[in-house]
């Protein structure tokens, strides 16, 4: 780190404490995770081990997968970094992959074989930039005290929202995490995801706009943390969300009292959910690389990964480390056998938004779902 | 009339102390209690735990320190700079319209779009996620010096130029009338900007988050709380971020008060 | 050489302008005409994506409409809060004092606070339910309650600078013409518009080209109350451009048409305030 001495007496007397400050600084790796607060903890536990065995130091910067990706992007155009390891979720991996290099496969053995292909496959962009560090997908996040039990079809699903209207909600926002609640009924119709108009698209989109009467109108605004902070509140008694939110509600006393989490509703041709979750990347311009390497080996170790799902309740991208069956994540546990990768195609991003625009479109806009999908379908054929 | 005028004041004082009186009740209160119905307007229970926690999830002592350095040198920074400019621009409508239009545009650009250059330039100049906020301090100085420019240039102008022109009669360079006639008749304006300033720079987190990676000031730490649903913790720092700014609000509020300078120019 | 020699007390401001501003800009146009997809220059391929984006051009709307009515019922708030507190008033002092406390508050914390009032279950309807009255929906998306509730959140966390501003220069007329600042009596008003307002007039102005300027760039108060599909106004609009899509492009050019509006509208407010 370049040890800049500023002009002025008083400057020379904090350089001299900035020199200090630079020698503490060396042989540290600096590490970014999206980790919540009541998470950090156990984490730095984990650290803390690879930091005896290792003689290297860890700094670990919880932030939000948005601002780790704005950061990686800064360092990027300035040319040198501090940051030697990111975790980014699923859906930043494309965008951020120019400026993540890829991983030597040899350098990360015997703990890639353990992964699952799948998981590791989404990390895989022009090479393997990506490793995955903690799985998720979407379940049912509902009010037990309220509802009694979740709904096991949709047909009860809309009977729920019929029952209490504007207590239920989608993340209805422009982004990803639309696409990601529209894709699993499509799924669960039978529909492949790919193709925008097909059977099972059409009759999840007819769900959709039966439901749309009686969902919480602040769905058109709603994002992961908004949607669970009105949940919080009770302004909505069942939403769908990712395993982090199951952690915040019981570090804030909310679960399992009232708030428990449930697979999803079985659709016309069953159940599914679509996978995300947090990968590991060691940006190009890390300054401690091949430390950061024996760090993402460390993490995703078997004992680390047992340890985090044991004690936060990680969903492991291991194989042979087990689901944790804690009261709050049964929901999500149960869902694992019905996990999906969205469309793996190079044109996905522009796919995405025709889903999240025909999704708004029909529920917010109050529009006709098949004519609505057979245009989407339509100009998605035009265009190049 | 002026019953009505205080009666105008305590509306607006009581307006005034809710935002913060709800930050000290979500400080000291447990987080469950924040998400109730009917919501609390007294805490039914008080307690420290939510600063017991913040030990673990943030860095709190370096946080303080580094937003208390950026903020006083961003304070003397751009005082140093806006009030030559704003002198100059209170005597000269050429100077004044040429200041405006550079103002101008050191505003249009939102904050998120200066960030990433900002962060590359600062990257290549050495100072990236520096321990004492170099990087921050010369973006707050930047975003201060428009404010600091307008309310120091109205300063300026409400003091008549024929008390200059005496010193000058008198023998004085323009720099020695500036510094002993004009400067001492505008401290209030100089005390009203600093607080304006230090404020900005205390609370400005759009460039701390891109500028400083891991040496970061309390602002992300808040957001970052916030963000990951923790109102309690957020209210906490947020609790301890008002110590220092209400101080300054204390501190400099008597020097707005000698505003009047009844007969100086008669 | 002599024509410069009253820009020289103004060259320190103007030098580090043009060091940490200049390049920037730059960066930021170049940006907004680079294909975010291909990497090519120049392009205009993000401007196409822009205009056909009906959520765009509901954006620019905002970012006209908005701004102008922040800044009138800040500016008007600032001066009657001036005005009355410029009075000789029982602690005084602290009453000023109180007044600047949202803004010292952080935008953050403040804004996170306003989304508690103004929730379906926060303050303002628990307020409302204990005098009788059904619950509002304060911020809906799209709705115009929304669009004054963003404006008054924003007048509550700002309104303490232009108050600030106002009463330096209110407090730095001298005593004689200060009489007419205090409101007792008859005829105080009719002093304070032909003398005070007048004499405030340079202070006013550089309230509103401040807030103006500010205000056309407002970015935290509609994302964090109404998000970006709430309440669109072009700074959020190209953050969601940003954050959720990854459009650098989009961002940077829907970023360069907000500082060609801002520039537009407050060009001719910057002429006239240098008048003497």
């Amino acid at each position: 780190m370049l040890c800049d001495a500023v002009p002025g007496r008083v400057a020379w007397l904090l350089a001299a404490v900035l020199a200090v400050g630079c020698g503490a600084q060396h042989a540290s790796l600096t590490v970014a995770v999206a980790l919540l607060p009541s998470e950090l903890p156990v984490y730095r536990a984990l650290v803390a081990d690879f930091e005896r065995q290792s003689g290297v130091r860890v700094v670990l910067v919880p932030q939000q997968y948005a601002d780790i990706r704005r950061a990686v992007a800064a360092e990027s155009a300035g040319g040198r970094g501090t940051l030697d390891l990111v975790e980014l979720d699923v859906y930043a991996l494309a965008p951020t992959a120019p400026y993540v290099c890829p991983i030597d496969a040899s350098d990360v053995q015997p703990e890639l074989a353990a992964l699952f292909p799948d998981a590791v496959g989404a990390g895989t962009i022009d090479g393997l930039r990506f490793l995955p560090h903690r799985l998720g997908w979407e379940a049912l996040v509902y009010d037990h005290a309220a509802l009694g039990e979740p709904p096991a079809d949709w047909a009860a699903l809309l009977a729920i929202a019929r029952a209490h209207p504007g207590k239920v909600a989608f993340k209805g926002a422009l982004y990803e995490g639309l696409t990601c609640e529209v894709l699993p009924f499509v799924w669960a119709a039978g529909g492949s995801g790919d193709v925008l108009d097909d059977a099972g698209a059409l009759a999840a989109f007819r769900f959709f706009a039966a439901l749309a009467p009686y969902l919480n109108p602040e769905s058109a605004t709603f994002k992961e943390p908004t949607v669970a902070e009105a949940m919080a509140r009770g302004e909505i008694l069942l939403h769908l969300n990712w395993p982090f939110v199951m952690s915040l509600y019981e570090s804030q006393g909310l679960s399992p009292e009232p708030i428990r989490s449930a697979p999803l509703p079985r659709g016309p041709r069953g159940r599914a959910t679509v996978l995300g979750g947090g990968y590991l990347g060691i940006p190009c311009n890390a300054p401690h690389r091949d430390a950061a390497l024996r760090l993402v080996r460390h993490v995703l170790s078997h004992d680390a990964q047992a340890e985090l799902a044991k004690r936060l309740g990680w969903f492991s991208p291991r194989r042979d480390v087990a689901v944790g069956d804690g009261e709050p994540l049964a929901g999500f546990a149960a869902m694992r056998p019905d996990v999906r990768p969205r469309p793996a195609r190079p044109d996905y991003p522009a796919l995405s938004r025709r889903w999240q625009e025909a999704f708004r479109a029909v529920v917010f806009e109050h529009r006709d779902p098949d004519a609505v999908l057979h245009a989407a379908a339509r100009a998605a054929a035009a265009s190049p | 009339m002026r019953r009505l005028a205080l009666a105008i004041a305590l509306a607006v004082a009581a307006a005034d102390l809710l935002p913060l009186g709800l930050v000290l009740k979500q400080a000291f209160t447990p987080e469950r209690e924040s998400f109730a119905w009917p919501p609390t307007w007294v805490p039914r229970t008080l307690t420290l735990e939510n600063v017991r926690l913040l030990a673990d999830a943030v860095d709190l002592r370096g946080g303080l320190a580094l937003s208390v350095l950026v903020a006083a040198l961003t304070v003397a920074s751009t005082l140093a700079i806006a009030l030559p400019a704003a002198w100059a621009a209170a005597r000269r409508p050429g100077v004044d319209r040429g200041l405006d239009g550079a103002l101008v545009v050191a505003r249009v650009f939102p904050t998120i779009a200066l960030a990433i250059p900002l962060a590359a330039l600062s990257i290549r100049l050495g100072i990236y996620n520096s321990p004492f906020g170099t990087g921050l301090w010369l973006g707050h100085t930047l975003l201060a010096l428009p404010l600091a420019f307008l309310v120091l240039r109205s300063a300026f102008r409400s003091v008549p130029l024929d008390l200059e022109d005496a010193a000058r009669l008198d023998g004085a360079s323009p720099a020695a009338a500036f510094w002993r006639v004009s400067l001492p008749l505008v401290r209030p304006s100089i005390a009203a900007a600093s607080m304006l300033v230090f404020l900005v720079s205390w609370d400005e987190f759009g460039f701390a988050l891109l500028l400083q990676v891991t040496n970061r000031p309390l602002p992300p730490l808040v957001y970052y709380l916030t963000a990951f649903g923790h109102p309690g913790l957020a209210s906490a720092v947020a609790a301890l971020m008002l110590v220092p700014a209400l101080a300054v609000i204390v501190v400099v509020e008597p020097a707005l008060r000698s505003g009047v300078f009844a007969g100086s120019g008669r | 050489m002599r024509a410069l020699r009253p820009w020289l007390p103004a060259a320190p401001l103007l030098l580090y302008l043009a060091a940490f501003l200049v390049q920037p800009t730059l960066y930021a146009v170049k940006l907004s005409f680079t294909d975010t997809l291909t990497g090519a220059f120049p392009s205009v391929a993000n401007f196409r994506l822009l205009v056909a984006d009906g959520l765009f051009w509901r954006a620019v709307v905002g970012n006209v409409v908005l701004p102008i009515a922040i800044v009138a019922v800040e500016v008007a708030g600032g001066l009657a809060l001036a005005v009355v507190l410029a009075a000789r008033l029982p602690a005084r002092r602290l009453l000023r004092a109180v007044v600047m406390i949202p803004f010292a508050l952080p935008e953050v914390v403040f804004l996170t606070v306003m989304r508690y009032v103004f929730a379906p279950r926060g303050y303002a309807n628990a307020a409302l339910a204990a005098a009788g009255v059904g619950p509002v929906a304060w911020l809906l998306p799209g709705r115009p309650l929304t669009f004054l509730t963003v404006v008054a959140a924003d007048a509550w966390h700002v309104t303490p600078v232009v108050f600030l501003m106002l009463l330096a220069a209110l407090t730095a007329i001298p005593e004689e013409l200060g009489e007419a600042a205090s409101l007792d009596g008859a005829g105080g008003l009719r002093r304070f518009a032909f003398i005070t307002l007048p004499l405030l007039r340079p202070a006013l102005l550089s309230a509103v080209l401040l807030r103006g300027l500010d205000a056309l760039r407002v970015f935290a108060t509609p994302l964090m109350l109404a998000g970006a599909e709430g309440l669109p106004v072009l700074s959020t609009y190209a953050y969601h451009q940003w954050s959720d899509y990854g459009n650098d492009g989009a961002a940077a050019a829907a970023s360069s048409l907000l500082a060609l509006l801002s520039v537009g509208l407050t060009l001719p407010l910057v002429r006239r305030g240098t008048a003497p």
